[in-house]
């Protein structure tokens, strides 16, 4: 029972991570290879200020929510103005400048040994001590996070993001400003992924640097792409699908040195394979085909022509 | 004097691997606006190729570095037209096929983490490490080996893109492939050219860290990442731009030692890239962004 509800906890964790990737590149269509460093900002702020500054944990989560919102500004505010491709470049590096911070900033976050003794959470006098009450409170916050989500989504806001992704000249054309948006959405997706952050941190009492590499990164990435991008239906019934299947290989009789190899070329083969076959995820959308109608001449013809006119 | 002298030297070293690392992935990009993270999968599968040839099939150090070259090569084709020609025929996007390059980098990165653990697997060659003094600096056989196969490859690449009509068809395809089309290039065969000439370019460094230092998994990301920011600050499809920018990469990581934490380096030169894709977006030498 007790590993069901460790797996319920961490998997609640990890749906809020994949919700918040998915504003970021199922509605926005940007892609970010961050989102594992920008939870470690989250948890390790969330640490900082509860051991050193005696921060409650709402407090802890507001800083944390405020720091990772300042991170992924900067990392948004060059790149997005550019392109698309400049912000994935953009966003490695910040992977690889945050987790640098993690493990050097030893004043700060005491470099690879991490923190420890993270307090439990506490309302009010009443300690969330067990994992019961624990899952109890993370789901709360993933029921609240989601539905904050869905709800920006449909705001003209979110119709914005969702225009941006398709076309951005055409939004430019509405008078609002895509690189604007971008920036709000990158932002409001790190600030989500703080929220997870905190989550983390007071659920395992304890943060390092090795939970947020670029493997972390890249294993959120692949929970919002399979599930379906822009799906919450794939964010939430998707995330606990692949949160499960590297559990069906412990039955394996696999070392667990080899087993965390395994599980990833698992996940990259999934992705390779999903990506040929059925590009929008276990549950995203059927892309409408009709739209893809359009004889190869014709296409080129009016590529030439505006060609031409630049 | 004398370690100044030093940390140049190895300045040029990994000038040279910055160099190539970003002219194999500029050529790719350039031409085929594929945003090909596997690069840094290719890169260690050179390096793996390089040690099992040569460790494990005792086949003779000259001839492993060529089969590697070559194997990475084909393994750059391979990736192509296997997996990244599949997901655009089915009507895939830049995204998708950004997501299946994700994933063929984790294939190739674990796969080789699973067989070879996580410890670095190190070439025994005596002979690389010879010992060479150059005024007061030292490098090894290998490192004067790699600079000079490096900055003859990298010229005699310059040379093959400005001289020969398949360079030019090369260039003609990235600055407009629509057009190239029409006027009756294939451009698959040309992808294909600048897919092998790009994975040819990163096994270069591969198999020189890995006489170095061992082939590792996750080695080559970091380089690679950084080789794009390399190729972005010097200028999207300018080799020059490129190796200038490597040049101050390579130089900076070493010369800055004496006043930089190592560990800040890094983020120094992700700042660096920060402001000047704020001011200058094109690069030094960019056509346009």
């Amino acid at each position: 029972m007790e590993i069901v509800i460790g797996f319920a906890i961490i998997a609640s964790i990890y749906v809020i991570l994949a919700a918040s990737l998915n504003i970021l590149m199922g509605y926005t269509g940007i892609f970010s290879m961050a989102q594992g460093a920008i939870f470690g900002v989250g948890a390790y702020t969330a640490a900082i200020l509860q051991t050193q500054f005696n921060f409650n944990f709402i407090f802890a989560l507001i800083g944390a929510i405020i720091v990772a919102g300042i991170a992924s500004a900067i990392m948004a505010i060059p790149s997005l103005g550019v392109s698309g491709d400049y912000f994935v470049v953009a966003s490695f590096g910040m992977q690889m400048l945050l987790f640098s911070f993690f493990m050097n900033l030893t004043d700060i976050t005491n470099g690879s040994a991490g923190i420890q003794r993270i307090p439990r959470p506490e309302f009010f006098g009443f300690v969330v001590g067990s994992d019961i009450a624990y899952l109890i409170l993370s789901v709360v916050l993933t029921v609240l996070v989601l539905l904050f989500l869905i709800s920006v989504t449909k705001t003209g806001f979110g119709r914005v993001l969702r225009a941006v992704k398709e076309d951005e000249s055409v939004v430019m054309s509405l008078g609002k400003d895509p690189k604007r948006a971008k920036i709000v959405a990158t932002v409001l997706s790190g600030c989500v992924a703080a929220v997870a952050g905190s989550l983390y941190a007071g659920y395992v009492t304890y943060v390092n640097p090795n939970s947020f590499t670029v493997h972390e990164s890249v294993f959120i990435t692949t929970l919002v792409i399979l599930g379906g991008l822009g799906s919450w239906k794939g964010v939430t019934v998707g995330t606990i699908i692949l949160l499960g299947l590297p559990e069906l290989l412990k039955l394996l009789p696999i070392s667990d040195s080899h087993a965390a190899p395994i599980r990833q070329v698992l996940y990259g083969l999934l992705m390779i394979v999903f990506m040929i076959v059925r590009p929008q995820g276990i549950f995203g959308a059927t892309p409408k085909s009709s739209i893809q109608v359009i004889p190869d001449e014709k296409n080129t013809a009016a590529v030439i022509g505006e060609e031409e006119k630049a | 004097m004398d370690i100044f002298w030093q940390l140049f030297l190895q300045g040029v070293i990994l000038t040279v691997e910055y160099a190539l690392i970003a002219t194999g992935f500029g050529i790719i990009f350039s031409t085929t606006r594929h945003f090909h993270i596997a690069h840094a999968g290719v890169f260690t599968l050179a390096g793996y190729t390089l040690f099992i040839f040569v460790s494990l099939l005792n086949i003779p150090i000259i001839g492993s570095l060529i089969l590697a070259v070559l194997i990475a090569a084909l393994a750059g084709i391979g990736i192509y037209r296997g997996i990244y020609d599949q997901v655009l025929k089915r009507g895939g996007t830049m995204m998708t096929l950004f997501i299946a390059a994700l994933g063929t980098l984790a294939v190739i990165e674990n796969g080789f983490q699973a067989i070879f653990s996580a410890t670095p697997q190190a070439v025994e060659s005596e002979s690389m490490y010879k010992i060479i003094t150059i005024f007061n600096g030292t490098i090894t056989l290998a490192q004067l080996i790699f600079v000079i196969v490096g900055i003859i490859v990298l010229l005699g690449l310059q040379f093959f893109m400005l001289k020969t009509k398949t360079g030019r068809l090369i260039r003609a395809v990235a600055v407009n492939p629509y057009l190239s089309q029409i006027v009756g290039i294939s451009i698959k065969k040309i992808n294909m050219i600048c897919y092998a000439v790009g994975s040819a370019l990163v096994a270069i460094p591969a198999c020189y860290i890995t006489i170095d230092a061992g082939a590792l998994s996750g080695r080559g990301l970091e380089l690679v990442i950084i080789s794009m920011m390399a190729v972005i600050m010097g200028g999207i499809g300018s080799f020059v731009g490129g190796w200038i920018a490597a040049l101050f990469v390579g130089m900076f990581f070493n010369l800055s030692v004496l006043h930089v934490e190592p560990h800040w380096q890094s983020a120094v030169i992700f700042v660096i890239f920060l402001i000047m894709i704020m001011v200058r977006p094109r690069g030094l030498f960019g056509q346009r962004a």
